[in-house]
């Protein structure tokens, strides 16, 4: 689409604050009309990075899996992990992609919930790549306009 | 249908028999916390002959909203603090008569003049006091910290908690926010509620007045830095005073993109002022504890929005504002706690 979609809603933000707030008269309507350019500009931030960084998350999260399997003791778990790490995004609509972050996440609680009942190395391990994946993660989610 | 300013007239004439030719106009929606409905008002009357005007604020129940909270407590939290050393807006009426205005409400004076926006705080004038808002801001929540819930007869009123069990509550009221609203898997908060069950803080030194919600943005403010009400107590409670120190503390209200807590100061100055101004001791791991239970309770409610938006009737565009704004900050939040911000 062009003009590309980012900085369409980029400028559609920027006039709703400089043109159309100070028109309104209402303080309600100000702040609801201020509200919508906020959502606008995180729109226009996350419009062009949202299906790449579902996939690189998602690929992540599958090798993450893959190299944690040999430390996860609960046969059920492993195999499942496993399996999640064979799987592959093919559809890449945004929903799509977002489901399967959500079941990969899911089980990425799973994994980050048995490791830390486990004292060994290898589970240690597996606890540091969870944090600096789940670090890694929100700063593939950060906007600009964050306080932190 | 009667319009709104009609139905409220002949409410108020309700509960002011003696009162003559009761007016409503200049009824105005207004910003006013992400829960109930506010609009502002005039009511003009006759008392004696005399012609009074008073400027009031409507606090209506909507059909759903950020937070589930209970009318009665916030009033009765509102009632309780008036005329004491922290300051609040008086209140007139509480309703829980739907057949009035359409939904449950109550009725207070509106304090007029005054700035709540933490926008607004970041630029001059208000930037010139952030020193002194921010020693108000502190002492205030010290002295809701310090006063005797049943001196102010709020026991009874608010549920009752033993000093062990603070964190449990709240804990488990907040898991299970997350567990019933999240549309989506929450590994770091899931990760945060797992190491604070194993890591409980100690029983709470009192149960105090627990404001539930003490941060820039929910205070009244003028251009001298002075601060003339604490607003939006709807989730008030009984608990551990240190909640309140730790919500306020809270990386999400860092308002000025830095690391001054509520965009005002440093954590370490809003702590020593809250000692000193509630009596109590900030135990470092304790505060710890509750500054991450902060982030708990931070995402429970931006996912319960999110929940509220997609599957409610209330569309209002903060619901998704405040999911979509802060529900990554707050995770990031919850990771430097923890020692795995990178």
């Amino acid at each position: 689409m062009r003009p590309r979609v980012e900085t369409v809603f980029q400028v559609m933000a920027a006039d709703l604050i400089g043109r159309v707030i100070p028109a309104i008269g209402s303080s309600y309507h100000q702040g609801t009309i201020g509200m919508v350019a906020a959502l606008f500009g995180i729109v226009s931030e996350e419009w062009d990075r949202a299906a790449s960084r579902r996939v690189e998350e998602n690929d992540r999260l599958r090798e993450l899996f893959r190299e944690s399997a040999p430390a996860v003791n609960d046969p059920s778990l492993r195999t499942r992990l496993l399996k999640l790490a064979e799987t592959r995004d093919r559809d890449f609509h945004i929903s799509a992609l977002e489901n399967n972050n959500c079941a990969l996440r899911a089980a990425l609680i799973e994994l980050h919930t048995h490791v830390e009942l486990h004292t060994s190395a290898e589970a240690r391990h597996v606890e540091d790549a969870i944090w600096a994946e789940l670090a890694k993660s929100t700063e593939r989610r950060r906007l600009m306009s964050a306080q932190f | 249908m009667a319009s709104l300013e009609a139905s409220l007239a002949e409410y108020i004439q309700l509960k002011m028999p003696a009162a003559a030719e009761i007016r409503v106009d200049q009824l105005e929606q207004i910003s006013g916390g992400a829960s109930r409905q506010t609009y502002r008002f005039r009511l003009s009357y006759r008392d004696r002959g005399q012609a009074r005007e008073r400027r009031l604020i409507l606090r209506r129940d909507p059909s759903a909203s950020l937070i589930d909270t209970d009318r009665k407590i916030e009033f009765a939290a509102y009632k309780a603090f008036f005329g004491t050393s922290v300051p609040v807006p008086e209140v007139l009426w509480l309703e829980d008569d739907a057949r009035h205005l359409g939904s449950a409400f109550f009725i207070g004076v509106e304090m007029t003049g005054f700035q709540t926006s933490p926008a607004r705080i970041l630029m001059e004038p208000y930037a010139a006091h952030h020193q002194k808002i921010a020693d108000q801001k502190w002492s205030i929540l010290g002295a809701i910290a310090a006063a005797d819930p049943a001196k102010l007869g709020l026991v009874g009123t608010m549920e009752s908690v033993a000093p062990d069990q603070c964190w449990k509550r709240e804990l488990d009221y907040w898991e299970g926010v997350l567990d019933s609203d999240e549309l989506i898997p929450q590994p770091i908060m899931r990760a945060a509620i797992r190491w604070m069950r194993r890591n409980p803080p100690p029983p709470a030194q009192k149960v105090g007045v627990v404001h539930g919600d003490y941060r820039t943005g929910n205070f009244l403010f003028d251009e001298d830095g002075r601060i003339h009400g604490i607003l939006d107590w709807e989730m008030a409670h009984l608990g551990d005073p240190l909640e309140d120190l730790g919500w306020s503390l809270n990386r999400v209200w860092c308002w000025a993109h830095d690391d001054r807590r509520g965009g005002l100061i440093p954590r370490d100055q809003a702590i020593a002022i809250w000692e000193k101004a509630s009596g109590l001791k900030a135990d470092p791991d304790a505060l710890h504890w509750w500054e991450l239970f902060a982030t708990v309770k931070g995402q429970g409610i931006w996912v319960s929005s999110a929940h509220a938006w997609e599957t409610g009737e209330n569309k209002d565009p903060i619901l998704v504002l405040s999911s979509w704004a802060l529900m990554n900050s707050q995770d990031r939040a919850a990771l430097e706690l923890m020692g795995h911000l990178q």
